[in-house]
């Protein structure tokens, strides 16, 4: 049986993690702030209780799972839980030039539930099976399944949505072009 | 129309279906237009998040690790460790991994990822021939001026990195300063050989290809600087403080030697932790 690694293991373990774990904070914090301190005491709980991790069990999924718990604690001590839920849009659109940003990713992502937002991220950004994602949640793979469905079928139709309305901008457009050019001049 | 849940169907996008139940569902997607419409348009919503949150990863990457040492790397394997970033992100680093405060700030972000195609070669030596130093240099042959040139921002703080070979290497593994020789230390990263780590150092001369300087766990003592040549590249080994370390590049062998020298002076002064 392969040994219980050490802090230091755990250590350079995190530190490979960090870009996608700070990812998964911004995701279930929803601000810039809150995910900085999810992250550090996310860290800080797995370091501390380092020998909890099984060997065996992917580092990632059980970091992610450690994550997610920090989170779960930090939501139990606010005294208005529910206002979490509404995320900052900016914390999900690249700050780097050259990175392509979606505003309309942003906006129908920061308007879901924490809850949704990182089953959505663990089933499409970190490309977890329902069952990894369950996992870390601590839920059924089915609830997985549920909401990544709702999700993506949503999201699907919010793009739909948006995708109708600029056909339909440019059918206008279109109606007013024609609408111009038949219109008798001023000779 | 054929019934097929919404739940459904994104299991079968999402790819988390079984074989055959996949198959069962491209079965009916032949024949019925509307099922295959909703797959076609819960497919583009999958790609589209997925591409997304491939920029906001890419984002954190960015913010965490010099552009040119950005590489996804395998948190099982630890084959790799990231770049070190700039100054104020060690700091948000060091905030976010405690660990690294108890290691004296943010040593935890210490070596890159290689280039492509040294990483291709680096996955060939773990099942090549046992010669590290060879396998070393055929690795080193793939190395061009510009994978270190383009782009490139400093690692920056050689203390954190050579804390992290130390690490990973041994006690007493550190980055020589070769600048009397006109080398400049731009990077370093883990290499794995026959399930051992490797680091190299990755130095710049003000022209030509770079030099890089190996090291791992020693075998056994050997105190004799060998040399040796493969191909184009130029090898001389010694080992020191139990680690075999390898200097190599496609230069002449005094100068190697030389340097070698140089480098062996440092690593023979004991580092503080």
């Amino acid at each position: 049986m392969p040994a219980n690694p050490n802090g230091a293991s755990i250590r350079s373990k995190l530190i490979l993690l960090l870009p996608r774990l700070r990812r998964f904070a911004a995701v279930l914090a929803g601000e810039e702030a809150k995910r900085d301190a999810l992250l550090r005491a996310g860290c800080k709980a797995m370091l501390e209780r380092h020998y909890q991790y099984q060997p065996g069990t992917p580092f990632d999924r059980w970091a992610f799972s450690q994550i997610y718990a920090a989170w779960l604690k930090r939501l139990r001590e606010q005294a208005e839980p529910l206002a979490e839920s509404q995320a900052d849009e900016g914390l999900f659109l690249p700050q780097t030039p050259g990175l392509q940003r979606d505003p309309d990713f942003a906006s129908f992502f920061a308007g879901l539930p924490p809850q949704q937002r990182s089953v959505m991220l663990l089933v499409y950004g970190e490309r977890f099976s329902y069952g990894d994602a369950a996992k870390v949640v601590d839920a059924p793979a089915e609830t997985i399944a549920r909401r990544a469905g709702r999700s993506l079928a949503n999201y699907a139709e919010h793009l739909n949505v948006l995708t109708s309305a600029a056909e339909s901008d440019a059918k206008v457009d279109k109606v007013e072009l024609l609408h111009q050019s038949s219109e008798p001049g001023d000779d | 129309m054929t019934e097929l849940s919404d739940e459904l169907l994104v299991a079968y996008v999402d790819g988390q279906l079984a074989g055959d139940q996949s198959a069962a569902i491209e079965r009916v997607l032949k024949y019925d237009e509307v099922a295959a419409e909703r797959v076609a348009a819960l497919r583009s919503a999958y790609e589209r998040l997925e591409a997304a949150f491939d920029h906001l990863l890419d984002d954190e990457h960015a913010q965490l690790v010099p552009e040119p040492e950005r590489r996804q790397a395998d948190p099982e394997t630890e084959t790799v460790l990231p770049a070190i970033p700039d100054r104020k992100m060690l700091a948000l680093a060091a905030g976010a991994a405690i660990a690294l405060l108890l290691v004296g700030g943010a040593a935890g972000y210490g070596l890159s990822g290689p280039g492509d195609a040294v990483q291709t070669e680096a996955a060939e030596i773990q099942s090549s021939a046992p010669d590290w130093r060879r396998d070393a240099a055929r690795a080193q042959a793939l190395m061009g001026r510009e994978a270190l040139e383009v782009g490139l921002e400093n690692q920056g703080n050689n203390e954190l990195v050579s804390f992290q070979i130390a690490n990973t290497i041994g006690k007493g593994a550190a980055i020589p300063d070769l600048g009397s020789g006109g080398l400049v230390f731009k990077r370093a990263q883990i290499l794995r050989h026959s399930g051992k780590p490797i680091a190299q150092m990755l130095y710049l001369p003000k022209e030509g290809p770079p030099v890089a300087l190996f090291a791992r766990k020693a075998q056994a003592d050997g105190a004799a600087m060998i040399s040796q040549k493969y191909d184009d590249v130029q090898v001389v080994g010694w080992t020191q403080n139990g680690i075999d370390y390898a200097l190599m590049a496609p230069a002449s062998e005094s100068r190697l030697r030389q340097l070698a020298e140089t480098a062996k002076r440092q690593l023979a002064v004991p580092t503080t932790e």
